[in-house]
C-alpha cells in the first residue's frame, strides 16, 4: 500500500484531474492542503480523475495530492449501532454545527476508546467461521467476532477497545493478531456461501403492506411516489416498526428538517416488538440534499456494507434507502462532469446495472460462518414529475419483488399511506409464511376493484340508481379503505398493528361481507343503518387497544344475519 | 492580491485567463477595464495554469486588455444589524444608504449538520386564513408558492412581508423581477411600514444572469447573520425561482456542460438544495430561518423540472389557482393539492388552539366533498342534487368567499372561528373528524 504524491492539474466543482502515478480505480486520495477525501474514478497514463467527497472551495492548481494506494476503508466493529453517520461513515457528532470539509482527520465511525467485555471466548483449535468471542453491543444485539482461518486461538484479554489486540490466531506459520475491528473497502460486497429462497415475511406493522403487499425477509421492495405522496413518512414508519433485528436507515439527499425529526423520533421511540429503545437496533445515515454529492453516492454503499456485516452474524437486517433517485441523480451529476455519453434523461448508461447490483445485495444467505442471515432492501424512488416511466423507477422495478406505488391523488384525499392498491403488487416466487391468506386477499382486492367500477357508474347515474347489493359492496369497500388501509402514522395505537390484529380486522370485515351476501342471496333486504354502525365500530378498532372482534362478529351475526 | 493581464479568450460570461497560479476554486475576482470600470467575477474552473472566471456583470466591453485581480477568498458580503430598512442590489451593494459593516461573510455556507438541527415546531402567523388555518407553517420550515404568470404572487409576497414583519426579521430577495414588479415591491414595503424590519435585495430582469444566481445566496447569508449571530427569527421571502433556474441553465450552457432535463444542468437539484436547505433551526440557538419562496410554473405545469425538483426539497407546497383568481378570490390558494409537511408539529394545544387539528381536517374533508359534488353537478345537473348536496355547495361558496378570501390580517383565533362558522353550513352528522368535546365548546 505505497502512498504516492502528485499535484492538482484541473478542478471544476466536485471533479478534479490530478497528476498521480500508480493509482488504481477506487483508490482513496487526499487532495488539497486540507487533505479532502476523494476517489479515483478514471485513469489516463499518469493522470487520474478524482471525485471529491467534500466541498472543494479554495482548492488550487498545483495543490498537493496524496494517493493512499488503497480504496476507502471502513472500520467495522462493535459500536456501529446507535450511531448517526454521514455518507462516508463518519459519525456526525464528531463534526460541528456546520459541515465544512474535515479532510483526513476523521475516517473512523466507531468509538475507539470504549472498552468492550469479551464474552463466550473460545481458545484453542478453531475452524474458519467459528465464533471466537462475542461482545454485547446493545441490549438486543450480540456482536460476534469470527475466525477468518482455521488455526489455534489464544485470548489474553478480558476486555478491550476496538483497536487493541486481544489475542492471536496461529495458522501454520502465520500469526494474526485478533482485534474486535476490521477494515473493509467501502464499495466491496461481503462474501457468503450461498443464497436461499426468501420465504418469511418481514412484518412492518403497516396494514396495507403486511396484508396486501408483503415484503420478504431478504427481499427487495420499491416505493415510488411523487412528492407529497408520503414516501418519507411511510419509510420512517417501516424503519421504526418492522420486526427486523437491525434497521439501517439511509437518508440519501433528503430534507434536513425531516432528518432532524427522524433523529428525534428514533431517540424517543421503542421497538414495538421488544420494548427496547429504537436506537439500540438502528443505524442512521444522514446525507441531506445540500451535503456533497459524491458522499451521497457512497451513503447507500455504506448502508449496504454495514447491513451485510450484521447479516453475517445471523441477523435479519433491513436497509431502508430514502431516496434512491437522489443517488441516481448524483451519479448523473458526476457522469455529466466527466462528459460521459448520456443515456436516457441524461442518466449514465450504466445506471441500470448499478441499480441491479445494488438490489442484488439483498437476500437470505447462508453466511461464511454457516449461519443464516438476511438483508432486506426497501428503496424509495422519487420519479421526476411523478411519472413512473422514468429510468430509475423502471430499472428498480426489475429488481423489486414488492412494488408499492404511492399515489399522489390518494394523498390529496388524505388517504395515508397512499399505497395504490390497484397498481401495487407483490410477486414473491415462493409464498411467504405468516400473512393474510391468499384467497382472502384476492377477495378483498376484487371488492376494491369492483368499487372503483361502481363509483364510475354512480358518478354518471347517481347512487340512487345502484342496486342494494352494489351499495352494500361500496359500504364494505369503504370500510376496508377507511377502517383498514388508512393508517395514521401519528396516532399512538394506529401507527403499528400486529399481524394478529391485522388478520382479525381483515377477517371481521370479510365476515360482514359474507353475512350480507348470504342475506341478499336469500332474497332478503339489509338494514343499512345497522350495517353502517357495525362497520363504523370495526373501523374504529384500529385506534383501540382493547380488541373485541369476536363481539363485533357476534353483533353482526345477530343483527345482519336474521333479516 | 494577485493581478493578471493574460486574458486569452472570452466566451459568453466566461473569461479564460492564462499563466495563473495560486488561485483557488470559487475565489472572487475583479475585472478592471482600461476605462477604470471594475466588474466582479468568480473562479469557476482551474485547468493547470488557466483559470476560468465567471463575470458577474456581463462581458460586454471587455477585451483582452482587461486586467483581472484575485483576492484569495470566495465571494463575500458585508452584513450588519443596520441593514434593516435598507435596499441592496442583487449582489448586496447598497442602493440607498450604506450601512456600517459588522462582519464579512461567505455567501456559500457549509451545510447544517443534521444532527445539530432542531426539528421545527413553533407556529408562525402569516395572517392569511388559508395558510394559518389549513397549511400552517412553522419556524424553520421552507415552503414555496407554486404560481403561474398572471397570478398575484407578488402581491401575496408583499402582504406576507407586511404581516410577518410585525414579529420577525424579513429578508426579501427579488430575483429577476421586471422593473414595475420591483417598483411595486419597494413601494408596497414603504407604504405598509414593513420596510423598517426588512432587508430588501433586488435583482431585476435586466441585471446579469450571474448576479441572479448570487442574489438568493447573498440574502440567505444576511438571514443567517440575523438568525445565528443575532438570534432572531427570520423569514426569507424570495422569488421568482424560475428566473433563478433559467439563469443557471444559461450559465451551464455557456460552460458547455452536458445538459440534463429540458436543458437544465444535471446538478439543478443539488443547486436548489444548497439554497433551500439553508432554512432551519439549530439546537442551542435561538434564531430560525423560515423560507417562503415563489416560482412561476412554466405553462402552469407542476411536473416541469423546476416545481418538481423544488417540491422534492421543500416541506410542502402552496398552489395558486387561476380559476379562483378569476372568481375574484384573493389569495387564490388551491387547497387540495397544497400541503404543509410540518403543520402537525406546530399546531394544537399550547401552540395555536386545541381544536386546530380537527377543524383543519374537517374543513379539508368538507371542501373536498363539496368539490366532488360540484363535479357531479356538472354531469347530472342541478335538479338531481339532494338537499345535502346543495348544503355542501353553499358551504363551498361561503368557504371560498369568507374563509379563503380576505384582505385584512387575521389572527389564527379569528381564522378558526370563521372556520367553525363555515362548518355550521354542513350537516352536523358529517362532522366526523371533530372531537365531540370541541363541537360542544366551539360549534354551538
Amino acid at each position: 500500500m505505497a502512498s504516492s504524491k502528485g499535484r492538482v492539474l484541473k478542478i471544476s466543482g466536485p471533479v478534479a484531474l490530478v497528476e498521480l502515478s500508480g493509482s488504481k480505480i477506487g483508490d482513496l486520495v487526499y487532495i488539497g492542503k486540507k487533505g479532502l477525501l476523494s476517489e479515483v474514478i478514471r485513469i489516463e497514463a499518469n493522470q487520474a480523475t478524482l471525485a471529491i467527497y467534500e466541498d472543494a472551495t479554495g482548492t488550487q492548481a498545483g495543490d498537493p495530492v496524496e494517493g493512499t494506494g488503497a480504496p476507502m476503508m471502513l472500520a467495522l466493529g462493535p459500536g456501529l449501532i446507535g450511531g448517526v453517520y454521514d455518507g462516508l461513515g463518519r459519525r456526525l457528532e464528531t463534526a460541528g454545527e456546520f459541515m465544512s470539509g474535515t479532510g483526513k482527520k476523521t475516517l473512523f465511525g466507531i468509538n475507539q476508546r470504549k472498552k468492550w467485555r469479551l464474552e463466550k471466548t473460545k481458545s484453542g483449535r478453531v475452524k474458519q467461521g467459528d465464533v471466537i468471542c462475542t461482545v454485547r453491543e446493545t441490549k438486543s444485539i450480540v456482536h460476534k467476532i469470527f475466525a477468518r482461518t482455521d488455526g489455534k486461538v489464544t485470548i489474553n484479554k478480558k476486555s478491550c477497545s476496538v483497536c487493541e489486540t486481544f489475542g492471536e490466531l496461529v495458522s501454520g506459520k502465520t500469526k494474526v493478531s485478533l482485534k474486535l475491528m476490521q477494515s473493509w473497502p467501502l464499495k466491496k460486497q461481503r462474501p457468503y456461501l450461498k443464497k436461499e429462497f426468501p420465504n418469511k415475511m418481514l412484518v412492518t406493522g403497516q396494514r396495507v403492506i403486511d396484508s396486501l403487499f408483503p415484503v420478504a425477509r431478504g427481499g427487495v421492495a420499491a416505493m415510488p411516489g411523487g412528492f407529497g405522496s408520503g414516501k418519507t413518512v411511510l419509510g420512517h414508519q417501516i424503519a421504526k416498526h418492522s420486526d427486523a433485528d437491525i434497521v439501517i436507515y439511509v437518508g440519501c439527499g433528503e430534507r434536513g428538517n425531516e432528518m432532524a425529526r427522524a433523529l428525534e423520533e428514533f431517540r424517543e421511540l421503542c421497538d414495538p416488538n421488544t420494548g427496547i429503545p429504537l436506537m439500540e437496533r438502528s443505524i442512521l445515515v444522514a446525507n441531506t440534499s445540500n451535503m456533497p454529492v459524491t458522499a451521497r453516492i457512497s451513503s447507500i454503499y455504506f448502508g449496504a456494507l454495514v447491513g451485510e456485516y450484521y447479516r453475517d452474524m445471523g441477523y435479519n437486517v433491513l436497509l431502508m434507502v430514502d431516496s434512491t433517485s437522489r443517488w441516481a441523480e448524483a451519479l448523473r451529476e458526476i457522469s455529466g462532469r466527466l462528459e460521459e455519453l448520456p443515456g436516457e434523461e441524461g442518466y449514465p448508461v450504466y445506471l441500470e446495472s448499478l441499480i441491479a447490483s445494488f438490489y442484488g445485495r439483498a437476500g437470505v444467505v447462508k453466511t461464511s460462518s454457516n449461519t443464516t442471515g438476511s438483508l432486506t432492501i426497501i428503496g424509495a424512488v422519487s420519479p421526476s414529475g411523478g411519472d413512473f416511466s422514468e429510468p430509475v423507477t423502471q430499472a428498480t422495478k426489475k429488481s423489486a419483488r414488492s412494488f408499492w406505488t404511492l399515489n399522489t391523488n390518494l394523498a390529496y384525499r388524505r388517504h395515508y399511506p397512499a399505497v395504490d392498491w390497484i397498481t401495487s403488487y407483490t410477486n414473491h416466487l415462493k409464498a411467504l409464511s405468516g400473512g393474510i391468506d391468499a384467497t382472502e386477499k384476492q377477495e378483498m382486492l376484487s371488492i376494491l376493484q369492483k368499487e372503483k367500477d361502481l363509483e364510475r357508474i354512480a358518478r354518471l347515474v347517481g347512487y340512487d340508481a345502484l342496486t342494494k347489493k352494489d351499495l352494500f359492496l361500496i359500504y364494505i369497500a369503504r370500510a376496508f379503505r377507511e377502517g383498514f388501509l388508512q393508517q395514521n402514522a401519528y396516532h399512538e395505537i394506529d401507527r403499528y398493528t400486529s399481524i394478529k390484529k391485522q388478520q382479525e380486522m381483515f377477517q371481521t370485515i370479510l365476515y360482514v361481507h359474507k353475512l350480507g351476501q348470504k342475506t341478499f342471496n336469500k332474497g332478503n333486504d339489509l338494514d343499512f343503518s345497522v350495517l353502517s354502525t357495525i362497520l363504523e365500530k370495526i373501523s374504529k378498532m384500529k385506534n383501540e387497544k382493547k380488541e373485541v372482534f369476536a363481539d363485533l362478529r357476534r353483533i353482526a351475526e345477530t343483527k345482519l344475519g336474521e333479516k | 492580491m494577485k493581478e493578471y493581464k493574460t486574458l486569452s479568450k472570452i466566451n459568453g460570461p466566461l473569461l479564460f485567463l492564462k499563466g495563473v497560479s495560486g488561485v483557488g476554486l470559487n475565489e472572487t475576482a475583479e475585472i478592471v477595464l482600461p476605462s477604470g470600470e471594475v466588474r466582479i467575477g468568480k473562479v469557476l474552473e482551474i485547468d493547470r495554469d488557466t483559470s476560468i472566471v465567471e463575470c458577474l456583470e456581463g462581458t460586454e466591453g471587455i477585451g483582452t486588455d482587461a486586467r483581472v485581480r484575485f483576492f484569495g477568498k470566495p465571494f463575500t458580503v458585508f452584513v450588519s444589524k443596520d441593514m434593516l430598512g435598507c435596499t441592496f442590489d442583487g449582489r448586496g451593494n447598497p442602493i440607498d444608504v450604506r450601512p456600517l459593516a459588522e462582519k464579512e461573510v461567505d455567501i456559500n455556507t457549509p451545510a447544517i449538520n443534521p444532527l445539530f438541527r432542531a426539528s421545527p415546531s413553533e407556529f408562525i402567523e402569516t395572517g392569511f386564513s388559508a395558510i394559518d388555518g389549513l397549511l400552517s407553517i412553522v419556524r424553520g420550515q421552507k415552503i414555496p408558492i407554486f404560481s403561474d404568470a398572471g397570478l398575484p404572487h407578488i402581491k401575496i409576497m408583499c402582504r406576507l412581508a407586511e404581516n410577518l414583519s410585525r414579529d420577525v426579521v424579513v429578508v426579501f430577495a427579488a430575483i429577476g423581477l421586471t422593473d414595475d414588479a420591483a417598483e411595486y415591491v419597494s413601494e408596497s414595503f414603504r407604504q405598509s411600514g414593513a420596510m423598517k424590519n426588512t432587508v430588501l435585495f433586488v435583482n431585476k430582469a435586466e441585471d446579469s444572469v450571474i448576479e441572479r444566481t448570487i442574489t438568493p445566496r447573498v440574502a440567505l447569508s444576511v438571514a443567517e447573520f440575523f438568525a445565528w449571530d443575532c438570534q432572531k427569527d427570520v423569514v426569507v421571502l424570495m422569488g421568482d425561482m424560475t428566473n433563478y433556474a433559467s439563469a443557471l441553465r444559461e450559465l451551464s450552457s455557456a460552460k458547455q456542460e452536458v445538459p440534463g432535463r429540458m436543458g437544465y444542468p444535471p446538478y439543478l437539484y443539488s443547486d436548489f438544495a444548497s439554497i433551500y436547505e439553508r432554512a432551519g433551526k439549530i439546537r442551542n440557538k435561538k434564531g430560525s430561518i423560515t423560507q417562503l419562496s415563489f416560482l412561476t410554473m412554466p405553462d402552469g405545469d407542476i411536473t416541469h423540472p423546476i416545481p418538481d425538483l423544488t417540491g422534492y426539497i421543500t416541506e410542502g407546497q402552496i398552489l395558486l389557482s387561476a380559476e379562483l383568481y378569476r372568481k375574484g378570490i384573493f389569495p387564490p390558494i388551491n387547497l387540495l393539492p397544497s400541503l404543509s409537511r410540518m403543520m402537525q408539529h406546530g399546531i394544537g394545544k399550547g401552540k395555536t388552539r386545541e381544536d386546530h387539528h380537527d377543524v383543519s381536517n374537517q374543513l379539508y374533508a368538507c371542501y373536498a366533498e363539496a368539490k366532488h359534488i360540484e363535479d357531479l353537478k356538472s354531469i347530472v345537473g342541478e335538479d338531481a342534487l339532494s338537499e345535502r348536496d346543495t348544503q355542501y355547495l353553499s358551504f363551498k361558496n361561503a368557504f371560498e368567499k369568507q374563509f379563503l378570501a380576505h384582505e385584512n390580517h387575521r389572527s389564527v383565533n379569528e381564522t378558526l372561528d370563521i372556520g367553525w362558522n363555515m362548518l355550521k353550513l354542513v350537516p352536523k352528522t358529517d362532522l366526523t373528524r371533530i372531537n365531540p368535546a370541541f363541537l360542544k365548546k366551539y360549534g354551538a
